[in-house]
């Protein structure tokens, strides 16, 4: 079961590639994240994989091999496009109607229990309403067609804390009840760590990690020691970046194969932002410890 | 998927999918549209009303094209003098309502969702965004088209009284306002405004655009097309003279070996004539009577009254294919391109 399989896609505007090369799988049942820095390409793929654009060159495909825009695919997956953008000049009543009117298995019920939830009142126009309000609306109309893959594209980006916090919590929420699939871009990485379990690095237009999120984690290791030393353990070390401090190093290293750990360095546990913040650092190392198309669909 | 109202006491049927989509997004467009045209529709109504009945009163309607009696030239006069300014200017400010309406129901339709980024929202939910565009276009077609041909209607019983006297083919006139022409220039400004929205991504600019080649396109044919659309009838003008309910094209005067006369050359004439006759008893008579003698005679080419539904036909149809594939094309450009 694949959410979504991209195979040499491409996508180019003009003269520029907003995507290039971009050969991926993502399982179903995951909640992915895909990060990367502004104008990495992620909105590019994520328009890709509802439809809204179609790809220069390769092929896309979502939920088992349906063809992205088709009536299946629009039926079966939901997009919280950046900026959750909605009709301002409806209220909130309104927009649930329009949804309803445009999608079908719309469950009214749903959608109302979790607007009443947050007090979002259902006459007030949507221009008037806060950002997190927005947000949550935008959210709970995507949740209320019951969708097999939720698409979001930098859902929480405006929001303040608090609001992002409470975003999170109730994507979250879904997600435990509904059991679907969930891709996600952000560039706000620290929000992450706790949602997501598979995880997507992007950058420059080109996949550079994808792997499960505990498998990444287990799979690299902080090495800390005199930074005169440091060039011995690089060329021992499979090294993804490395950044110096005075007399201090800190390397980030993929567990490959068994190293030990060199006299006067200390072995620790990575982070999610740190190995994202590293990989994003050092662009060459594009290696992909994330399974192969074959692996996922065997 | 309808879904049940929980309002309390009454609700109005639910019409559902893409026709309420429509009406809750366009309502304030088709509410400004209805405003205009009621507006004038009342105007025409309320004038119309004193106009018809001053017409049986003076006793226009019984004198026929050309005014036999003092009684009828006095009535005429009275008429014309209450009405002949706004039976000008109406129709000629009436014929840009299908630019207005291109402006500002059919160029906002698809470049707000693509300026404002709504389109995002809109093309993903479950109904393809082929289907979401043919439903608006043709819906708000029908419905402005069926408000255009009413209005044409309104229009035609308004002029009604001025027709045995101005006729309704001259162009510029009520031509671009009776008939099927209007309402197919309303459907061609709407697609028009759609396409141009969908391509230009930007409302103003789309707004601006659709009013320029409307204009543009009206103009041209109206000028350089629409005369050809039968062969125009060439005649010598008799002592009677073509009727004022004809659309002349052209004049000229011709000598006795039917060389026509250029403008030139005929001032030179008739300053010439006019001393010479200039001593005769009756100077007027005398000036004819040479031309006469001397086989000298005038002529016009010019599309008779009679032909107003022909014409319309043709014109109309031709709008209104323009105005279905401006609509393919909106559709077509929404699905490969404009996302």
């Amino acid at each position: 079961m694949t959410a979504l399989v991209a195979q040499r896609a491409g996508k180019r505007y003009g003269r520029t590639w907003a995507l290039r090369d971009c050969t991926l799988a993502i399982p179903s049942g995951r909640v992915v994240a895909l990060v990367g820095p502004n104008g990495a390409g992620k909105s590019t793929l994520l328009n890709l994989a509802v439809g809204l654009t179609e790809p220069t060159a390769g092929c896309i495909r979502v939920l088992d091999d349906v063809r992205p825009g088709t009536q299946p695919a629009l039926d079966r997956i939901a997009f919280v496009a950046q900026d959750t953008p909605l009709y301002a000049n409806l209220s909130v009543a309104d927009t649930l109607r329009l949804v309803a009117s445009l999608s079908r298995g719309w469950d009214e019920a749903n959608a109302r229990n979790r607007l009443s939830q947050l007090d979002i009142p259902l006459r007030r126009r949507v221009g008037k309403l806060s950002g997190g309000q927005h947000a949550q609306v935008a959210l709970a109309v995507a949740l209320a067609r019951h969708p097999e893959l939720l698409i979001l594209d930098e859902p929480v980006a405006r929001l303040d804390p608090l609001a992002r916090h409470d975003f999170m919590a109730a994507l979250m929420t879904a997600v435990a009840d509904e059991g679907l699939s969930v891709l996600l871009s952000s560039h706000v990485v620290a929000e992450l760590e706790k949602v997501c379990d598979y995880l997507v690095v992007l950058s420059r237009g080109q996949v550079q990690v994808a792997g499960d999120v505990d498998e990444l984690l287990a799979g690299h290791r902080v090495l800390t020691g005199p930074s005169s030393e440091l060039d011995a353990v690089v060329q021992q070390h499979d090294v993804v970046h490395a950044q110096t401090a005075e007399r201090q190093a800190r390397l980030l290293v993929r567990m490959t194969r068994p190293v030990p750990t060199p006299l006067g360095w200390r072995l620790d546990e990575t982070n999610l932002e740190e190995l994202v913040l590293s990989y994003l650092r050092a662009p060459q190392a594009s290696a992909l410890p994330g399974p192969s198309i074959e692996a996922v669909s065997a | 998927m309808t879904i049940t109202a929980s309002r309390t006491g009454w609700s109005l049927p639910r019409v559902p999918g893409l026709p309420w989509v429509t009406w809750r997004q366009h309502r304030f467009a088709l509410l400004g549209v209805l405003t205009v045209l009621g507006g004038f529709g009342l105007l025409m109504i309320v004038n119309g009303l004193a106009m018809h009945a001053d017409y049986h009163r003076l006793g226009v309607g019984s004198c026929g094209t050309l005014p036999s009696s003092v009684e009828c030239q006095t009535g005429l006069e009275v008429f014309q003098h209450r009405y002949q300014s706004i039976a000008d200017f109406l129709p000629t400010m009436l014929a840009f309502v299908p630019a207005l309406i291109g402006t500002f129901v059919g160029a906002p339709l698809i470049a707000r969702e693509l300026e404002s980024g709504t389109f995002r929202f809109a093309w993903t939910q479950a109904t393809d965004r082929a289907r979401w565009t043919v439903a608006k276009l043709t819906l708000l077609g029908a419905v402005l088209a069926g408000l255009a041909l009413a209005f044409s209607a309104l229009y035609g019983w308004w002029f009604h009284p001025w027709e045995p006297l101005l006729g309704r083919i001259q162009s510029g006139k009520s031509y671009e306002v009776e008939g099927v022409v209007f309402a197919a220039r309303v459907l061609f400004a709407f697609a028009l405004g759609a396409l141009l929205g969908a391509v230009l991504r930007r409302t103003i600019t789309a707004m601006a655009a659709t009013l320029a080649v409307w204009v543009g396109v009206v103009f041209s044919t109206a000028i350089y097309l629409r005369p050809h659309i039968q062969a125009p009838v060439v005649a010598q003008d008799s002592a009677l003279g073509i009727g004022r309910r004809d659309w002349v094209l052209s004049t000229w005067t011709q000598d006795a070996s039917g060389h026509h006369l250029t403008n030139g050359q005929l001032n030179d004439l008739t300053r010439r004539v006019a001393t010479r006759v200039g001593t005769a008893a009756d100077p007027r008579q005398a000036f004819d009577q040479w031309f006469l003698q001397h086989g000298y005679t005038s002529w016009s080419k010019y599309q008779p009254n009679g032909r107003f539904w022909h014409f319309q036909l043709v014109e109309g149809s031709a709008y209104l294919v323009a105005a279905l594939l401006l609509g393919a094309g909106t559709v077509w450009w929404v699905r490969r391109r404009a996302a």
